[in-house]
């Protein structure tokens, strides 16, 4: 059985081939090798589970599972194919996650066929997020963003695919074409050589290496917002302490003028105020003055017009001959408040009359005063008596005794004298020197 | 530039893991060394 031999020389050389490959992490050469392998021996349990691991490495859990399953039925002792599927059907979760990515990913080119790209690429972008080494995922991702001319994003996928599979084909294809238009993709870093990159580096550089200066930053999503926000801080600050201290001095300055303006009304109107107090209280005095003189005009016995009063009844007990109490009216009156010259005439008239035959009346009227008590009135009699006739001296005694008696002793002792001096009557002389106290 | 209609034909749906099953029972595990048989086999016959 020569051709047996050989058969299995030809398969061990393919899987030898595929197993360099794959540690090369040239997926797809591996995997085209170990399939190659299979075709000649597929009793190769090694290459069969190698080719579900390179399988399961770019994303294809279902083409995996199917080479996995079989290796353990064609040898269901010492296969490492039972570590590989206790390993995925054992994570909690593992399962879901890699039947919903591969669903996303059906969806998401029936999408593409049916011209609905915008929702192909939600579906991708779900679908890589989930499972970023899913190869065909990554791919269709970077073809629509290709198609798109967004070369950012689609290098950023063709980049992913390449670090999983060195050698892609289509990978590389897509590559080549991006370079054609002039983008330069920046290969994303091992995050070994991320925290290296401030050690100096002795290694050669390549063709596709590009130098960035160290000031220059590739704007991230972050770094737009932060940049947004200083902004917005800086405009705030800018509007709070240039724009506002303008405003805030114009609007003092406005309100300086508006409370100059109404200073001015306020003093205005207190000054008018003032005047108008002055006027009313002249004319307030003006009025009090006026009621007085109405008053004394009015209300008073010795009023204006009581007196003008006490002229008509005078002259009315002159009509009915009742002298006495005419002259008992005239006793209360009093001429200087009576203005009038035509009255004047008619009171030195009546004054005549009462000089003549008035005063033994009022000397009467006085004694009955005296009598009653009522020593004012009995002294207003004889005041009335003595100014109609100065030489009553009988009133002037009786006069001074009145004084005496309200311990007047001035005016008393001046009527004594009078009498004493003046008067002829010897015995109302003597009389008022004993009231004198001579 | 790429054509993209002749481009999307390329790619195919992947494999769900709902079909698995029937994947595996559609597989076609003929290797060189059963085909050999079946030769060597028709040739003893005739």
């Amino acid at each position: 059985m020569d051709y047996e031999r050989r058969i299995r020389v030809i398969a061990n050389s393919y899987y030898n081939m595929g197993l360099e490959k794959a540690r090369l992490r040239d997926l797809t050469g591996s995997a085209d090798c170990l399939k190659k392998c299979l075709h000649f021996n597929k009793y190769m349990t090694d290459a069969r589970n190698l080719l579900g691991l390179i399988y399961y490495e770019v994303g294809e859990v279902g083409d995996a599972l199917v080479q996995w399953v079989i290796s353990k039925n064609l040898q269901s002792e010492d296969n490492r194919a039972d570590y590989y599927l206790e390993v995925i059907q054992k994570k909690k979760g593992t399962m879901d996650l890699e039947r919903r990515a591969v669903r996303r990913f059906n969806q998401a080119l029936a999408y593409v066929k049916s011209e609905s790209e915008d929702l192909a690429i939600l579906q991708l972008n779900k679908a890589v997020e989930d499972k970023p080494n899913y190869v065909k995922a990554q791919l269709l991702f970077a073809l629509l963003y290709i198609v798109r001319e967004d070369y950012q994003k689609a290098g950023k996928a063709v980049n992913k695919v390449l670090q999983i599979d060195h050698n892609h084909p289509k990978a590389l294809y897509y590559k080549s074409i991006m370079k054609e238009t002039g983008t330069r993709v920046k290969p994303e870093r091992e995050p070994e050589k991320r925290k290296l990159k401030n050690v100096v580096s002795h290694r050669q550089m390549q063709d596709d290496d590009v130098i960035i200066p160290p000031s220059y930053k590739e704007n991230t999503r972050d770094q737009a917002v932060l940049n947004i926000l200083a902004g917005l801080l800086l405009g705030a600050a800018v509007v709070f302490f240039m724009v506002m201290p303008a405003n805030t001095k114009s609007i003092n300055d406005n309100h300086n003028k508006e409370m100059l303006k109404y200073s001015e009304q306020l003093s205005q109107a207190n000054q008018k105020a003032d005047l108008l107090t002055q006027q009313l209280n002249s004319l307030e005095s003006e009025k009090k003055t006026a009621e007085d003189s109405l008053a004394s005009l009015t209300n008073n016995s010795d009023s204006v017009l009581a007196q003008y009063q006490s002229v008509i009844g005078i002259l009315q007990a002159y009509k009915k001959d009742d002298f006495p109490s005419a002259v008992k009216i005239y006793a209360d009156l009093n001429p200087g408040l009576i203005a009038s010259a035509d009255v004047q005439a008619i009171i030195v008239e009546i004054k005549k009359d009462m000089a003549q035959k008035g005063c033994p009346i009022l000397e009467s009227l006085g004694d009955k005063a005296m009598e009653a008590g009522d020593s004012q009135s009995a002294l207003n009699y004889y005041a009335k008596c003595i100014e109609l006739k100065p030489d009553s001296w009988q009133a002037k005694f009786k006069t001074a005794v009145i004084y005496k008696g309200m311990d007047q002793k001035d005016q008393a002792n001046g009527l004594f004298s009078d009498i004493i001096n003046n008067s002829k009557d010897e015995t109302l002389s003597a009389k008022a020197k004993t009231e004198r106290g001579f | 530039m790429i054509d993209f209609d002749s481009e999307i034909k390329d790619y195919r749906p992947s494999l769900e893991v709902d079909a698995v099953e029937d994947a595996i029972v559609r597989s076609d595990l003929t290797d060189m060394n059963d085909l050999m048989m079946n030769l060597i086999k028709e040739v003893s016959k005739e």
